[in-house]
């Protein structure tokens, strides 16, 4: 279940740091590169593919839909407060969680 | 109405929203308490012990417990204590009628080891909770029903008018600026409605599929009739129990239960019996059907039907049946969630309370939009105005704190007064109407920090009411690892400390900028900042 968490927290996190504004966030004195924005999106969705196939692997495919709903809402609005309050713990977060999950 | 399609959508999720606010956050408040109903039931009867005896010690004691008191009846049904929603072993029977009137029903919780019937205080529970945000309180339950159908319907179209005026959903998807006044309250919005939407949208369509029947009567009276006998029949037919077997009268000892449930439990593992339903117990037509835990949002359980004399499997019973009543079922199955495990409930509950601030950040954004100009009049703002900011106050921590109140009406009110779940309810109605009334005597942000410091107390005195009272304490439940009185206990006091940090932020705010608390025509930007950074702290804690 934390690795399920992981990989929604990974998705949003890939996804938002493809943005110049959340990059920033995290990065403040580098720039974003079009090529890194471009890996990080598609990272991104492959990412979100990744927990929706672990999820239904977990769950079955009606719970495990209903399941990365809920991960999904948790791990976006959990990435949005910590990238503004403490954007290192967001990007620390990004390792620990499955390294807790696997453990 | 303004033009263009962007501005009129926004017009109607403006006033939409804002004219059935109050009720849609007590709905969804009281509705997200629900997702831990049983919880709040069971630590709300602290008498009652935890069960944990085995399958076949609860089968052996609900057998002998029926025999004693419903011999020869119609239908016995056993739910042992197997699951989330049972903590307790529960028996309910149903004595034959006569002439097809239906016959004498009861139910008790009985202790699996002594084989004596439970009894506890007499309390709501949390279930007296998670009704209000279906069918309210003190009003008939029709036109709770209509009520609470009109403000969903306001809440879809709030849903929908909202997807349409937010110009950057994707891009400002985590997005999040505090300290900016209107700004923040409009990106917490923003963020509480996009991070959730699947979910707001699923519960409020969901909601009004539930009561459907009383909001479009006209489509069951198109083809039953008019009338209470009509729908009395179009129910019967619904919601019939298959084909129900005719007694044969003449007496037959039932067959081994347990057998029964070592086959069950061989096909579905352990623990996964949910109920036993016996038609014609003690008779020569016995049947016993077998029900599985609910692990899917369908509501209904596959069953392993058996002949109840000869003990034989006779049939394997899938847990779907209609299309459309699947479809249905579906819907609702989804809303209640009784198929969640412990993870998917707190994800569950979280997307609730998200729901919850988000109705809180909308009426907020709505008085902070204004505020700046209202102050500018010549006479202070508008009695409008005030009416709004104080009902808004009144609800967004008022009715917090009087759900607090309803747990500690639990805990306080004598055992013995007549009435007492009745009480247990009037005292939280009392409190909420005084923290409504409170806003209107003082300044308003003095009141924000007032009742937030009430709220903090409320909550996190109560863990420690519920050790001077029962010694199911959490020094106790931690240490049996009882960890259902231990996670209420710790989450009213997470709540309490929430609503603690939101009151000293605000009050160190009004220190800093005197002139804002004294409600001068100054400085409205930073009374706006100090509701942003409130809000920011506040959105997990509307429990």
């Amino acid at each position: 279940m934390l690795i399920a968490f992981a990989l929604a927290y990974a998705t949003c996190m890939a996804l938002s740091l493809a943005m110049t504004r959340h990059f920033q966030q995290v990065w403040p004195r580098q720039k974003l590169s079009p090529r890194l924005a471009t890996f990080l999106r598609n990272g991104g969705w492959i990412l979100l593919v990744l927990t929706l196939v672990y999820c239904a692997k977990l769950e079955g495919i009606a719970v495990g839909l209903v399941l990365i709903l809920g991960l999904f809402s948790a791990a976006a609005f959990l990435l949005a407060l910590l990238l503004h309050y403490a954007p290192r713990v967001a990007l620390v977060l990004v390792f620990a969680a499955p390294l807790a999950g696997l453990l | 109405m303004k033009n263009g399609f962007r501005q009129s959508m926004s017009w109607v999720h403006t006033w939409g929203g804002l004219s059935v606010g109050w009720i849609l956050f007590f709905v969804f408040l009281t509705g997200t308490l629900g997702y831990f109903d049983t919880e709040i039931d069971r630590w709300m009867k602290p008498e009652l012990p935890k069960d944990t005896s085995t399958m076949a010690q609860s089968l052996a004691v609900a057998e002998a417990r029926l025999q004693q008191k419903a011999e020869g009846a119609e239908r016995w049904f056993i739910n042992p204590p197997t699951n989330r929603d049972n903590p307790n072993l529960r028996i309910f029977w149903q004595m034959s009628g006569k002439d097809g009137e239906r016959g004498v029903r009861g139910n008790e919780l009985v202790d699996s080891t002594t084989g004596d019937a439970l009894s506890s205080r007499a309390t709501g529970g949390g279930q007296t909770l998670y009704q209000m945000h279906y069918a309210l309180h003190y009003l008939p339950t029709d036109v709770a029903y209509w009520i609470v159908g009109i403000c969903s319907m306001f809440m879809l179209l709030a849903i929908v008018t909202g997807v349409v005026i937010h110009k950057k959903i994707f891009k400002d998807f985590f997005t999040f600026r505090p300290q900016k006044g209107q700004r923040s309250w409009l990106d917490m919005h923003n963020l509480l409605s996009v991070t959730a939407l699947p979910f707001h949208f699923m519960i409020t369509y969901s909601g009004l599929i539930f009561l459907a029947f009383t909001y479009m009567p006209l489509i069951v009276a198109s083809s039953y009739g008019t009338g209470d006998d009509a729908e009395r029949k179009f129910f019967d037919e619904l919601f019939a129990e298959g084909n129900k077997i005719e007694r044969a009268n003449s007496p037959a000892n039932l067959a081994s239960l347990g057998a029964m449930v070592a086959i069950a439990e061989a096909r579905w593992g352990e623990n996964q019996v949910r109920y036993l339903d016996i038609d014609n117990p003690g008779d020569a037509n016995a049947r016993v059907s077998i029900g599985r835990q609910l692990d899917s949002p369908l509501r209904a359980s596959p069953e392993l039907i058996f002949d109840g004399v000869s003990g034989e499997l006779l049939n394997d019973k899938a847990a779907a049946t209609s299309a459309p009543r699947t479809v249905r079922d579906t819907f609702l199955g989804l809303h209640e969630g009784l198929f969640a495990n412990t993870v998917l409930r707190w994800l569950y509950f979280l997307s609730s309370l998200l729901g919850t601030a988000m109705i809180a950040t909308g009426m907020i954004l709505w008085t902070v939009k204004r505020r700046p100009a209202q102050l500018k009049k010549a006479n202070g703002p508008d009695f409008g105005h005030r009416v709004v900011e104080s009902l808004n106050l009144g609800t967004i921590v008022g009715l917090p704190i009087a759900i607090a109140a309803y747990f500690w009406a639990n805990r306080l009110l004598p055992l013995d007064i007549a009435a007492r779940s009745n009480w247990e309810v009037h005292v939280m109605f009392l409190v909420w109407f005084a923290a409504l009334i409170y806003p209107l005597t003082r300044n308003i942000m003095r009141g924000w920090v007032d009742l937030l410091w009430v709220a903090a107390a409320a909550y996190g005195f109560l863990p420690i009411v519920n050790a001077l009272t029962t010694d199911r304490h959490l020094a106790n439940s931690l240490a049996q690892g009882d960890w259902l009185f231990a996670g209420v206990d710790l989450t009213l006091l997470i709540t309490g400390t929430l609503f603690a940090a939101a009151a000293l932020k605000l009050q160190r705010r009004l220190q800093q900028t005197p002139a804002a608390a004294a409600n001068s025509n100054k400085n409205n930007g930073d009374n706006n900042n100090m509701l942003a950074q409130k809000i920011s702290a506040q959105s997990p804690e509307a429990t």
